[in-house]
């Protein structure tokens, strides 16, 4: 779960005072756009339509901002809008439509640095189902815990297990595939 | 090296590798208002539609600010069907006793049952709370400053919700029969629910009994008030992911087996089935609901009969129905499972959410989408079980 955030709560100690609601609205989404927009990004992999994502995100909270304001934590609602937003894509993707860039050919096998690194992660998130990728963004770049994951996808905890354990066994393959010497005993999701 | 540590440090560089476009203040304005539109045109089509159909249609009616209507048609306005007269559910400003719609001028926000009606909380700052009888008489204002939604018995006439007033806040419970608050308790801060349950449906009342009241507390545990005690909060020393509902005397629980989940009343264990952690117990605690995900998102719904285990599947989708991501689901009777399904139009081929409103019958398995709404999801509720 989220901690909770006293000054964006539902607490209403500010109910009563008057503000200015649009103001407000444009601080959060100024403050949100680069770390949503960069969730957007690796949920997709694609620039543009994350950014189209985004737009259609922040229009839905702009909407509702009154209401979304006054119950706290608008970014885990954005954040929530931005992740079901990219699953609905997801699902409507061509089942033609697969990741192209083979990254079993060895090119990067035995390289150690971090740009290589990142990039074979980048296309094996690619090759994974759309739940689990979000699983994956949502637990190593937004860092949420398996109940916030849950929360955000609208899953069970069980369910958020059940894809991080999948994704990471896949990525683990994937990985050792071409060189990294792994280990999964990590911390699980 | 570990996979965990690959991961997190790739994902990081790949995050800060992008650059951000600056925030497209005025697209999204512009975007927020197009949907704006159509939403005005669709409730108008909605009401048309409702005159030739005998129903009333009134919701989702566009604020001051709103943008006239234009000519864009929507294609699926609201329809609601009246084909089961257990169906409750609360939308936009509205509540629903099956055939039978009542204004909710304020709005309906959070929603749950008490016998012989509704309570709801409003969509307005000041969070007021109503009880709306079933026969459709006029509400009553029974509280404000509702945290999200209030939690009703429908068993009995209780309520309760958590107040808000400023840094002071209170568990109250209030007997809609006599029209009297019959507890009250001061909550600090750092006992009050997580204040991140941010869709309606979802209040932090899990649980309402002349015994207790279990709420999602602090962390991911469970707390009861036991307020005929005047005892205060306690910690139940079940997270939200070992203690799934109490109702009738039963308890539905993680099982000591993983993956399972166990039905305990006072006199032991009566029950343990295979099912994924998460359910909702009926009013009179025979029946439990579990909801399983996939995937797609909602696979399934499975019922339980708590005396014996014997589990039976529902027919959720049928043939009207579309898989689709689920905010919901609730008991409206203790034969009636209400599941609010958001399923993604196929005809715009965009993110417009189609809100379905499904009425299971627990004893035959078959289920009927009862409303379908083309909403932002949250504007539809199921009852808070």
């Amino acid at each position: 779960m989220l901690a909770p955030q006293p000054s964006a709560g539902w607490v209403g100690s500010d109910r009563a005072e008057p503000y200015d609601e649009e103001a407000d609205f444009d601080e959060f989404m100024n403050a949100q756009w680069g770390p949503q927009f960069r969730t957007a990004y690796l949920l997709t992999g694609d620039y543009q339509l994350a950014e189209d994502l985004l737009q259609t995100a922040f229009a839905k909270v702009f909407r509702s901002w009154s209401k979304v304001s006054r119950m706290g934590q608008p970014a885990a609602y954005t954040r929530k809008i931005v992740t079901n937003q990219a699953l609905s894509w997801w699902r409507r993707r061509s089942s033609t439509e697969i990741p192209t860039q083979d990254i079993t050919s060895g090119s990067h096998a035995g390289h150690e640095d971090r740009v290589t690194q990142a990039s074979v992660v980048w296309a094996a998130l690619a090759t994974l189902p759309a739940r689990q990728r979000a699983v994956m963004v949502l637990r190593y770049y937004e860092d949420l815990s398996e109940a916030e994951i849950a929360d955000t996808l609208g899953i069970s905890a069980g369910a958020v297990k059940s894809h991080a354990s999948a994704a990471r066994a896949a990525l683990a393959q994937r990985l050792g595939s071409i060189g990294h010497d792994l280990t999964t005993n990590g911390d699980p999701a | 090296m570990n996979i965990d540590d690959i991961l997190r440090t790739s994902v990081d560089d790949l995050a800060r590798s992008v650059t951000p476009p600056p925030p497209d203040r005025r697209g999204v304005r512009a975007r927020a208002r197009s949907t704006q539109r159509r939403q005005w045109v669709a409730a108008a089509a909605g009401t048309a539609a409702v005159v030739v159909g005998g129903v009333a249609i009134a919701n989702g009616l566009p604020d001051q600010t709103s943008t006239p209507p234009t000519n864009d048609p929507d294609p699926r306005p609201t329809t609601v069907v009246p084909a089961n007269g257990s169906a409750i559910w609360g939308e936009a400003k509205s509540v629903h006793f099956g055939s039978r719609q009542v204004p909710a001028p304020d709005g309906v926000f959070g929603f749950g049952l008490v016998e012989g009606g509704a309570v709801y909380s409003t969509d307005s700052r000041d969070a007021k709370v109503f009880y709306q009888p079933a026969d459709g008489s006029d509400p009553r204002q029974i509280g404000d400053n509702a945290q999200v939604s209030p939690g009703g018995d429908p068993a009995s006439g209780l309520a309760a919700w958590f107040e808000a007033n400023g840094k002071e806040g209170s568990l109250v419970v209030y007997d809609t029969k006599i029209g009297e608050e019959v507890a009250r308790t001061s909550v600090p801060p750092a006992l009050r629910p997580q204040d991140n349950i941010i869709f309606p449906g979802f209040g932090p009342v899990i649980s309402l009994s002349p015994s207790g009241v279990y709420y999602h507390g602090p962390g991911e545990e469970i707390w009861v008030y036991r307020w005929k005690d005047r005892a205060i909060p306690e910690s139940t020393g079940q997270t939200k992911d070992e203690l799934f509902d109490v109702a009738g005397g039963v308890t539905a629980q993680a099982g000591s087996a993983e993956g399972t989940v166990e039905f305990v009343t006072s006199g032991g264990t009566t029950a343990v089935s295979d099912l994924p952690p998460g359910g909702y117990l009926n009013s009179d605690g025979s029946l439990f609901a579990s909801v399983d995900m996939n995937e797609g998102g909602l696979s399934g719904i499975a019922i339980v009969d708590t005396s014996t285990g014997e589990t039976t599947s529902l027919d959720v989708f049928g043939s009207e129905g579309r898989p689709g991501l689920l905010f919901g689901v609730g008991w409206s009777t203790d034969d009636t499972l209400m599941v609010k399904n958001d399923a993604v139009s196929e005809e715009s081929g965009d993110t417009n959410s189609i809100t379905q409103v499904i009425a299971c019958t627990a004893t035959t398995g078959g289920c009927d989408v009862v409303a379908t709404v083309k909403k932002q999801s949250f504007l539809v509720t199921v009852p808070l079980s």
